[in-house]
């Protein structure tokens, strides 16, 4: 259900500030909504942030080297903020040291580029054997540097007052021109002329070759000093934690005083506007009044312009399926909370598409084991508990259909698979009740009438919640006249529906008569009222019309349930391929050759089904939340709310310990 | 060799390589984009791996029916079935459904995934829509995938 939710002031005095909002930050319940910014709190925030920064710096470098964390622990591990506030010194120092560290790395790798980019400028020149510094203009001689194209070599020989050398081979070649001094003018505006780069020696009394030698030799020490560093950032790496808690408490502190900016204040005092959910407002006071006795405490219902956030409250077995309705939208905060509704029908429907007692079990024992030893929380925390439901469900359901594995009660894969089958069928366990592989047209009829059920639960939802509103003329013409098409209409000709599908199913006259009159009434209940709020008469006819045009949606939202007969058979069919696969493996025609399949065949089967089982989980869980999105949902549900986001402690690493 | 067995082959080839096309081509699309997106980000590599995944599925249901054909007409057995002309042409057209419907969904799906793994370098939080919104296509795969094993089922 929805909680509603309270428009919260509170005022009390500067002093106790803090204090207070450290203590509706513990209990998580208050959402702060900002009114004015203070600049002054703007400045502190900010030093938090740069150190929350470095804290994060540090953690990335350190990361790669810290020691794995054994699946064995919890997500979050527990641990109180005073024991955090405790280290916050030895984790800032230690930020300090690894971010000096990356400092010097970085300027070495800075130094490392530019010595790699002078080495590729000195490349072409390696070939001169002289000192770099020695070619330059004397009183008689003047020098040219640069690279001349390939094309203009033979314009280059012709000029007699030139004297080239080539220093390197290539399109561009590295090339040293000399001619007389008074003749420089000349040369130069000659090279203008043709394809020619002018190059700069660096100064160095070294010829290239050396300076590249010493280039390289800088390059190795460099290469040395980072490895050093390297070492010396992996000596913090078993600080990762100290460092995660530290970033923790300052997002905690950060959070706060951020708070702080959409506080009013005067001189002595402070407001504090805000939501707070209804069932929350006692241990809200409770909580100020621990702190101080000099308060004002205010709730109120929300006005019309002030949108509440939207928060629903649950019980155990239904809070799960809440992540799923939030990946979808929040409900409206006036409207319904879907999730109730919604829980039955996803753990039944996604049972029938996974529908294998074998991974049922395998499913619900692993989601199980992952919230005992991980403790998640939050998204993770929510869908692995659906998954535990979930693979609950499908084993539930492995049984109707027979399957254990893709092992069924008739022998269909051959070797050991053929006494697995054989022993369900002593017990007589396997199936009860249908056989997809058989009776498919039986499973997918079963399939379309869960979604009928399905989809006539959301119009009586709706229904209903118009009932609740008064509007009754809604609930009948818009949710009731539907239901009565859609049933009288199954139930009317459910004799011939079931003839197409080869069962025989016969009901009196009396029973389908009143049903399809029924259907009738429903039919002409639409076209006469569905436009009566449309202006014009007109639109009245056509809307009547336009709406009974929606049955064909209805018809092709009957038919999308046939995904769950698919992907049944696709889970069930490909675990026996594998099997089948398997027993081929070890039905080997000496002895030896029966064990090393054998042996093979064990590691196959683990690997095969673990994947058969993942990816048909994965299947059913976003297929079953498609199916509660466009199919029910559609019919009912009232999106758009928004997240109730109240200070809090929003720790990553952490799950604080009151 | 009876023609019926050929075709009948035919039809479990046609399934399982069209199918197993149009995955190849989704999921490589997806996988290039969540590889851009894991450059950037390593910890979102499950929720795109996920995306990944979903062109995926196309490729199976081609196996699964592949598989159904072959069992069904007898093609694994030892010393080979012997079909008529017109039984083998059933299973060849009983293959076309997931052949095709797989081959051009996992192609679309996986364009839908690769928009789904750029919302996710945005809003990681969003991740599950990307997802929902990808699945939508693939609800054409599955009615091929149901329309091509009641076919071959209903041969007999």
């Amino acid at each position: 259900m929805i909680v509603p939710m309270k428009r919260l002031s509170l005022a009390a005095m500067q002093a106790d500030e803090e204090r207070l909002l450290e203590a509706l930050q513990k209990i998580g319940t208050v959402e702060i909504i900002g009114i004015l910014e203070d600049p002054t709190e703007a400045e502190r925030s900010e030093n938090a942030l740069s150190r929350l920064q470095k804290l994060n710096d540090s953690m990335e470098a350190i990361k790669p080297f810290a020691p794995k964390k054994s699946f064995f622990t919890p997500q979050k591990r527990e641990i109180s903020l005073a024991e955090i506030r405790h280290e916050t010194e030895r984790a800032a120092t230690v930020a300090d040291s690894i971010e000096s560290l990356l400092h010097e790395k970085s300027a070495l790798s800075g130094e490392r580029e530019k010595l790699l980019a002078q080495k590729e400028d000195l490349l072409p020149w390696i070939n001169l054997n002289a000192p770099m510094d020695s070619i330059r203009n004397t009183k008689r001689v003047s020098y040219f540097v640069g690279f001349c194209a390939q094309k203009d070599l033979g314009k280059l020989d012709e000029q007699e007052f030139l004297e080239a050398q080539f220093v390197s081979d290539g399109t561009d070649l590295a090339t040293i021109i000399a001619c007389r001094s008074e003749d420089s003018r000349v040369a130069q505006n000659f090279l203008k002329s043709i394809e020619w780069t002018d190059y700069a020696f660096p100064k160095s009394s070294d010829t290239p070759c050396d300076a590249i030698r010493k280039i390289d030799e800088r390059l190795a020490q460099i290469q040395t000093e980072v490895e050093k560093i390297e070492n010396n950032v992996m000596v913090y790496s078993e600080q990762l934690e100290l460092l995660e808690n530290a970033a923790d408490l300052t997002v905690i502190d950060l959070d706060r005083m951020e708070a702080k900016h959409e506080l009013t204040h005067t001189n002595t005092a402070f407001l504090l506007e805000g939501w707070v959910r209804e069932d929350c407002v006692e241990q809200t006071e409770d909580a100020v009044r621990s702190v101080t006795q000099a308060y004002s405490f205010e709730v109120r219902e929300p006005n019309e312009d002030e949108i509440p956030p939207s928060v629903v409250k649950n019980n155990r077995i239904v809070a799960p399926f809440e992540e799923v309705q939030t990946l979808y939208s929040r409900p409206d905060p006036y409207g319904i909370d879907g999730t109730p509704y919604m829980t039955p029908f996803y753990i039944l429907l996604f049972g029938l598409m996974l529908s294998d007692t074998g991974y049922g079990i395998l499913l619900a024992l692993g989601a199980l084991a992952y919230i005992k030893i991980k403790k998640p929380t939050g998204m993770s925390g929510g869908i692995s508990r659906v998954l535990a439901w979930g693979g609950l469900s499908t084993a539930i359901w492995g049984i109707f259909v027979g399957s254990f594995f893709g092992i069924s009660r008739t022998p269909a894969s051959g070797a050991i698979f053929d006494n697995v089958s054989a022993f369900f069928d002593r017990i007589g366990i396997f199936p009860v009740w249908l056989d997809p592989m058989k009776d498919s047209m039986q499973m997918l009829a079963l399939c379309m009438g869960l979604g009928i059920l399905h989809m006539v639960s959301g119009y009586l939802i709706k229904a209903i919640e118009f009932f609740k509103r008064g509007d009754w003329k809604s609930a009948i013409v818009d949710e009731l006249s539907w239901v009565m098409i859609i049933l009288g209409l199954v139930i009317g000709f459910l004799p011939t529906i079931a003839g197409m599908a080869g069962m025989t199913v016969n009901l009196p006259v009396t029973v389908t008569q009143p049903a399809v009159i029924a259907a009738g009434v429903g039919a002409v209940l639409i076209l006469l009222f569905k436009g009566r709020n449309a202006p014009k008469f007109f639109g009245k006819v056509t809307g009547g019309l336009g709406e009974l045009y929606n049955i064909t949606g209805v018809l092709s939202d009957v038919l999308s349930y046939a995904r769950l007969f698919a992907l049944g058979i696709a889970t069930g069919v490909i675990g026996q391929v594998f099997n089948t696969l398997c027993a081929m493996l070890m039905q080997g025609k000496s002895i030896a050759g029966q064990i090393v399949g054998g042996a093979i065949s064990i590691i196959l089967l683990i690997l095969l089904h673990t994947f058969n089982l993942a990816i048909n989980t994965l299947g059913a869980f976003v297929h079953c939340a498609r199916l509660q999105y466009v199919e029910f949902y559609g019919r009912f549900y009232e999106a758009g709310g928004r997240a109730f986001r109240p200070l809090a402690y929003n720790t990553k690493h952490i799950q604080v310990t009151k | 060799m009876e023609l019926g067995t050929i075709l009948a082959t035919a039809g479990a080839a046609v399934a399982v390589l069209f199918a197993g096309f149009g995955s190849a081509i989704g999921v490589g699309m997806a996988g290039q984009a969540a590889a851009g997106v894991v450059s950037e980000d390593p910890d979102r590599f499950g929720n795109c791996l996920v995306m990944q995944l979903l062109p995926g599925t196309q490729g199976i249901y081609g196996l699964l029916i592949g598989i159904v054909i072959a069992l069904q007409a007898g093609l694994m057995s030892a010393g080979g079935a012997s079909l008529s002309t017109e039984l083998g042409m059933r299973y060849l057209i009983a293959g076309m459904p997931i052949a095709f419907g797989g081959f051009v969904s996992a192609i679309y799906q996986g364009k839908v995934a690769c928009a789904g793994i750029n919302m996710i370098a945005k809003r990681p939080t969003e991740s599950g829509k990307g997802m929902v919104m990808a699945i939508m296509v693939e609800t054409y795969a599955i009615l091929a995938l149901l329309i091509s094993f009641l076919l071959v089922i209903g041969i007999g």
